[in-house]
């Protein structure tokens, strides 16, 4: 038997995660003073109120999970006999795999017999959930673990992400973002076209005038690098800016023809508070990133 | 008795009369502008730049120090171009009026002058005849050619010269002819000669007390200084204010006493021991928009003297300066990276102001962005007496030329190489006011413009008018439909609330969806709104 883990720094909803047998392991995040666990500490996530929140100046932090919580949630499953496949966010972009690291080797020593899966999806949010969903489909058909895990060995690399974010300084708070670090400060206006490398880190790949040339060039790169994409999901992720998220969707639709398979999602807090509100971004199977 | 001679003391008190008649006729040289718009600022400046020179003279000093003196500090204090100017003139005057001892004749004055008018020339880079410079020119030809035995020779030759050539400069300048005024630079000029002349004549002196923001380090023996005190209130009710009554009250507190209304706006500078008396008078007749209080004394001590004699610290490789009013677009600015001077348009910073930036930027190379051609003589006069970093000003006329260039910043690039990306910013958009009328004019096309009306306009032209000021914005954008911009910041100014922008904004993006169109609270005077169009 297996357990099917993922993190919400995915973007997976708790009904997806029932959908295709996950488990949620919750990133949290802390603003006024108070640390949340995404989908513990509330069942439904209000995107508009959160990122209105970002709006008004509230900048929240991220942290990383301890080794203790890691254990609260494998240990069980060891314990009850069931390996653990976990699908997750970038390791280039944490240190919270380092405590997980940590809590699985503490486990392997207690329960030997029992194996550890894992499929880094080296980015976050949609891409992650692409990726996550995908896998949850290969599970569905009857796949072995490692029947999976050499899909993704050939297939992570070949989802591709691009985004762009309203205001940068969120980005450059964060320091996440190569490419930018030149930059003195945020343009209004201005948006430099993100996407997640085959290292699992974020890269500015350019830099757009508004928001429709912004637009535009997601689309354009979907064209140009798109592969097979009609045979895979696409999805189109945002941070409370679901107009602009139709407006993509109804694009990619009139292209692709309305049998195209196009998600929506809201930008996980955790992620979205390094990225800010009306941050919007597609991700597409790919010749690649 | 003619006037043979004149010392230190007397020339002082000369230029002090000069001071004295520009500050009666400030409002009416600021009232002086091309644009029918009330952002005309050339008599505050003139009258700040050489009040600063006057206030670093004391009473009792030689001639070689009084022209020192206030050489320096009016090209520090030197605002506007029409400033600049000013005080590149003394600059060249002082200069030769110091080598000939402790006192000076007519003639000396008139060749003074000669002196002045080239140093004014040289200060800019493609002088413009029918300006301040012609004044100076024709005013000191007519007074050398007078070969003045005396002083009282000397300026009834030079101030008719000086009116004749101020009359003239409309039919120089067709800005001037076509929008029905003489130069104000010019006008600032003739004032301080004719308030020159009445000095002589009377042997009054307006007395102008020394103290300024010294540019030299205190002696020990010098008096204690109090407050310089700034701000500009803005009035409850214009109509009940009166400024000669509010003067009287400032001048009874303190000295170095400048104090100007324009519109509901009432700029005050005074040096007083007791700041809290003066602003709790002047608050009860209006609200603050902006108000500085420097103790002098300390200045003198700590700051002044650190920042003359210390190299700061230049921890960046880059600095970017920028100048611009509002607390919006100096915080718009200030998240682009910027070190913000607080001025520009009908607020024009001193050449010291620039350089307390460029200090303040601490980085081996500083661009600076004037963002209006009015400031840009004071910034290249920053440049020029800046010596702990490397400078580069970036003749950039307005807000957006700023702005689209700090999008084009990389600090991988060399100093050529940015400069160069920065000056092609000003190609990548345009900058729109919106301000009412203050007399009739004409449009681009032609059409006629009455009184009260509102103006869009860019910073050569008006480019559209209209009863309605948000019928004049949408008529604006109208005229970009087949090309429309990606991106309009439209800065909405004190006058306006977030409401009134938005309504407004909102209307704009139902006519022009394809445009992106961001909103900010720019808080600058006069402009209703300031459109960055790119």
């Amino acid at each position: 038997m297996i357990t099917l883990f993922t993190d919400t720094d995915t973007d997976m909803t708790p009904a997806q995660a029932k959908e295709y047998g996950y488990r949620l392991i919750s990133m949290p995040y802390s603003a006024k003073g108070k640390t949340v666990f995404p989908y513990e500490d509330f069942d439904r996530f209000d995107a508009h109120e959160f990122y209105q929140m970002l709006r008004s100046g509230v900048l929240p932090t991220t942290s990383a999970i301890s080794s203790e919580k890691y254990i609260a949630y494998f240990e069980p499953e060891f314990a009850a006999g069931r390996d653990i496949f976990y699908v997750h966010f970038s390791r280039a972009m944490t240190a919270t795999f380092d405590a997980m690291d940590a809590a699985v080797n503490a486990l392997k020593e207690k329960y030997p017999d029992r194996k550890f899966y894992e499929v880094d999806t080296k980015g976050i949010t949609i891409i992650s959930l692409n990726i996550a969903l995908e896998i949850g489909d290969l599970f569905k058909a009857g796949k072995t673990p490692e029947e999976v895990l050499a899909w993704a060995e050939k297939e992570v690399d070949r989802f591709a992400v691009y985004f762009f974010a309203d205001d940068l300084k969120f980005f450059a708070r964060s320091g996440r973002v190569s490419g930018i670090a030149g930059t003195m400060g945020s343009i209004l206006g201005i948006r430099p076209i993100i996407c997640m490398d085959t290292n699992g880190k974020m890269v500015s790949v350019g830099k757009e005038t508004g928001r429709s040339n912004a637009i535009k060039r997601l689309l354009s790169r979907v064209d140009e690098l798109g592969d097979d994409v009609c045979g895979h999901r696409v999805i189109v992720g945002h941070a409370d800016a679901p107009q602009i998220a139709e407006k993509i969707v109804a694009a990619l639709k009139e292209k692709y023809g309305d049998g195209l398979s196009v998600l929506t999602a809201d930008v996980n807090p955790t992620a979205g508070s390094h990225c800010g509100p009306d941050t919007v971004g597609v991700c597409f199977h790919a010749i690649h990133r | 008795m003619p006037t043979k001679q004149i010392t230190g003391q007397s020339y002082r008190a000369l230029l002090s009369g000069g001071l004295k008649r520009l500050a009666e006729n400030c409002v009416r040289i600021n009232k002086l502008n091309v644009f029918p718009v009330p952002d005309g600022d050339t008599g505050d400046n003139m009258q700040m730049t050489l009040q600063s020179g006057l206030e670093q003279t004391a009473a009792d000093e030689e001639l070689p120090a009084v022209c020192d003196e206030l050489s320096k500090g009016m090209l520090y204090g030197a605002r506007g171009n029409s400033g600049v100017i000013l005080s590149r003139f003394f600059y060249g005057m002082n200069r030769f009026v110091s080598e000939r001892g402790d006192v000076i004749t007519a003639d000396d004055l008139a060749s003074g002058f000669e002196r002045g008018v080239a140093e004014a020339y040289a200060a800019v880079s493609s002088p413009k005849e029918g300006t301040i410079l012609t004044v100076m020119r024709e005013t000191t030809d007519a007074a050398k050619a007078s070969t003045p035995a005396d002083f009282e020779t000397f300026f009834d030759a030079a101030v008719p010269a000086a009116a004749q050539s101020l009359k003239r400069t409309p039919e120089l300048l067709a800005v001037l002819k076509n929008a029905g005024v003489v130069d104000s630079g010019g006008a600032g000029f003739l004032c301080i000669l004719e308030g020159m002349k009445d000095a002589l004549e009377s042997g009054d002196s307006y007395t102008v007390r020394s103290g300024g923001t010294k540019i030299h380090e205190l002696s020990a023996d010098d008096e204690l200084l109090g407050y310089c005190t700034e701000f500009i209130l803005q009035l409850k009710e214009k109509e009940s204010f009166s400024l000669e009554d509010f003067k009287a009250f400032l001048n009874a507190e303190g000295s170095s006493v400048v104090a100007f209304a324009n519109g509901n706006l009432v700029k005050v500078h005074v040096h007083t021991f007791s700041p809290e008396r003066v602003l709790a008078a002047a608050h009860r007749a209006g609200e603050f928009l902006t108000i500085k209080i420097e103790n002098m004394s300390v200045m003198h001590s700590e700051s002044t003297v650190a920042n003359e004699f210390e190299i700061p610290e230049r921890k960046n490789k880059y600095g970017l300066v920028a100048v611009a009013c509002g607390e919006g677009v100096k915080q718009l600015l200030a998240d682009g990276g910027c070190t913000v001077v607080d001025g520009g348009r009908s607020m024009n910073p001193s050449a010291q102001d620039i350089l307390n930036g460029i200090r303040q930027a601490g980085a081996e190379t500083v661009f600076v962005f004037p963002n209006h051609k009015n400031v840009f003589l004071a910034a290249n006069q920053a440049k020029e007496m800046c010596s702990f970093c490397r400078v580069i000003l970036i003749d950039s006329e307005d807000l957006g030329h700023c702005y689209q260039a700090l999008s084009l910043f990389d600090d991988a690039l060399t100093p050529e190489e940015l400069t160069e990306r920065f000056c092609s910013a000003r190609g990548l958009g345009r900058t729109v006011h919106v301000a009412r009328a203050i007399r009739p004019c004409t449009t681009e096309d032609g059409a006629a413009v009455n009184e009260g009306d509102w103006l869009c306009f860019d910073r050569e032209r008006i480019l559209v008018a209209d009863r309605s000021e948000d019928e004049a914005v949408i008529r604006l954008f109208e005229r970009t439909k087949d090309a429309p911009p990606d991106v309009v910041i439209l800065l909405f100014g004190e006058e306006k609330t977030q409401q009134e922008a938005e309504v407004l904004a909102g209307r704009l993006a139902d006519r022009f969806p394809d445009t992106e169109w961001i909103t900010v609270n720019g808080g600058q005077p006069i402009y209703d709104y300031t459109f960055m169009i790119r």
